[in-house]
């Protein structure tokens, strides 16, 4: 019956400021956070150093707290639920929940983020929870003096190399390339850790073990050379892909799955339909990014609901003559 | 007002024994996927009031998580009638959770054990042959 000014669908640092913009301009946004995603992916982090304004670093969940804490000041409305079906084609566009409930809006701001990539092994998923994990500030704990493997060459598998180097008795980061796609600090960081070793080159070509992890046989990928690791912990932190199922058919995607928007703007190929955070960025992926093009969709929407508003007060007029 | 039970190496077994369906959620205060599982709990404890939700707090209470082979965190188990009928990791969603519930609900506990019974005698014979074979 009632319709929404605007739904948005994600809750990382895109989502709450997107949240907390359109709560300043009145829109009342409707935030689904997801089930147990809220917050998104700094939930799993620890410190995060490279937020503006936060001189001492502040704790990822802390900050997440912050940032929904702050859209609920301003009238926010969230819901700790994930979106199950979406159509966004029409000028009223509808969300439905877990519980089947239809919410109805005139736009919708698009925040999934992304999901960790898996080594696609079959092994993977039966051994996740016993050895296999995609928490490191979880987990760690768990592997107190054990050898641990951390697969990926980014920012995540450094800190989580660096984090796990505290419990573990040894951290093995595994490599596909001969350098590190990581910023130069964590770089360092790592290199300077005695308990950190590298293998360059290589992927995993089978995750072992049969009740628990075992080890792993590492690829070299230059000259096919077969090697065992003995690690009773896996980290696999090799990137992330956009979470876009949901929108399949409906937005336009790219090759890779990133949802597409007609940047430097939010808007995406449907009207009254925007796009921010990760699930559209390939190359920053950075909270404070997110952030921004958080507000920017947010920035977007407002004159887009504003126009619309003007029409529905110009059409009565219209019949009246 | 909470509806979950602290679990602790203290009073574990004793409520494993004296209840005939308990709910354990591994946990700890540093991880945030454990946090957001935490509210998502408690709404299924409050819904459930007939069986025991416990919490073991895996920092508190390293003997337990060692026990169980806990290594991710949150991890779900559910032991009927002193069977852990089912132990997963990750943080299940609302729905999720309902869904576990009402099946292990559904459980004939008598073909449960008849199941584990089985499974032990063949492993138990494996492991005879293994030794004849040496």
């Amino acid at each position: 019956s009632d319709v929404r000014n605007v739904i948005i669908i994600g809750s990382g640092p895109a989502g709450y400021t997107a949240a907390l913009y359109t709560a300043r301009a009145s829109l009342k946004p409707l935030v689904f956070e997801g089930a147990v995603t809220a917050g998104g992916a700094l939930m799993n982090t620890t410190e995060v150093e490279n937020f503006p304004g936060f001189q001492d670093g502040i704790m990822g969940p802390e900050l997440m707290d912050n940032m929904r804490a702050q859209a609920e000041r301003f009238g926010a409305e969230l819901i700790p639920d994930d979106v199950v079906a979406v159509d966004l084609s029409g000028e009223i566009k509808t969300v439905t929940d877990t519980a089947g409930t239809v919410h109805r809006a005139k736009a919708v701001i698009v925040t999934t983020g992304s999901q960790h990539r898996k080594l696609g092994l079959p092994n993977e998923d039966a051994l996740s929870g016993r050895g296999v994990s995609w928490c490191a500030t979880c987990d760690g704990f768990f592997f107190k003096d054990q050898d641990i493997a951390v697969i990926g060459g980014g920012d995540t598998a450094m800190e989580e190399a660096t984090f796990l180097s505290r419990f573990a008795k040894s951290v093995t980061i595994v490599h596909r390339r001969d350098t590190l796609r990581a910023s130069k600090a964590m770089q360092e960081r790592a290199f300077a850790d005695p308990k950190i070793s590298f293998v360059w080159d290589s992927e995993v070509a089978e995750v072992q073990g049969d009740q628990k992890l075992a080890g792993l046989k590492l690829r070299n990928v230059k000259t096919g050379e077969l090697s065992d690791l003995p690690v009773t912990g896996l980290f696999i932190a090799i990137g992330h892909d956009p979470r876009t199922e949901l929108f399949k058919g409906q937005l336009d995607l790219d090759p890779e799955g990133y949802l597409k928007v007609d940047a430097p703007s939010t808007r995406t190929n449907l009207t009254g339909v925007f796009g921010a955070g990760d699930v559209v960025d390939h190359t920053y992926r950075q909270a404070i990014t997110a952030a921004g093009t958080g507000c920017s969709a947010a920035v977007d929407a407002e004159p887009f609901l504003a126009a619309l508003s003007d029409e529905d007060k110009a059409e009565p007029e219209k019949t009246a003559v | 007002m909470t509806s979950t039970v602290e679990l602790t190496k203290e009073n574990f077994d004793q409520t494993v024994t004296d209840n005939e369906f308990v709910l354990i959620d591994f946990w700890a205060e540093w991880c945030g996927p454990c946090k957001q599982f935490g509210p998502v709990y408690e709404k299924a404890a409050e819904a459930n009031p007939d069986l025991v939700f416990g919490k073991v707090d895996t920092e508190a209470q390293p003997e337990l998580a060692q026990a169980f082979g806990i290594s991710s965190i949150p991890t779900l188990m559910i032991v009927r009638e002193q069977v852990a009928v089912f132990a997963q990791p990750g943080a299940l969603p609302e729905a999720a959770l309902t869904d576990v519930i009402g099946q292990a609900r559904k459980l004939d506990m008598d073909e449960v054990r008849k199941a584990v019974a089985e499974q032990q005698a063949q492993a138990g014979q494996n492991g005879q042959e293994g030794q004849e074979g040496q």
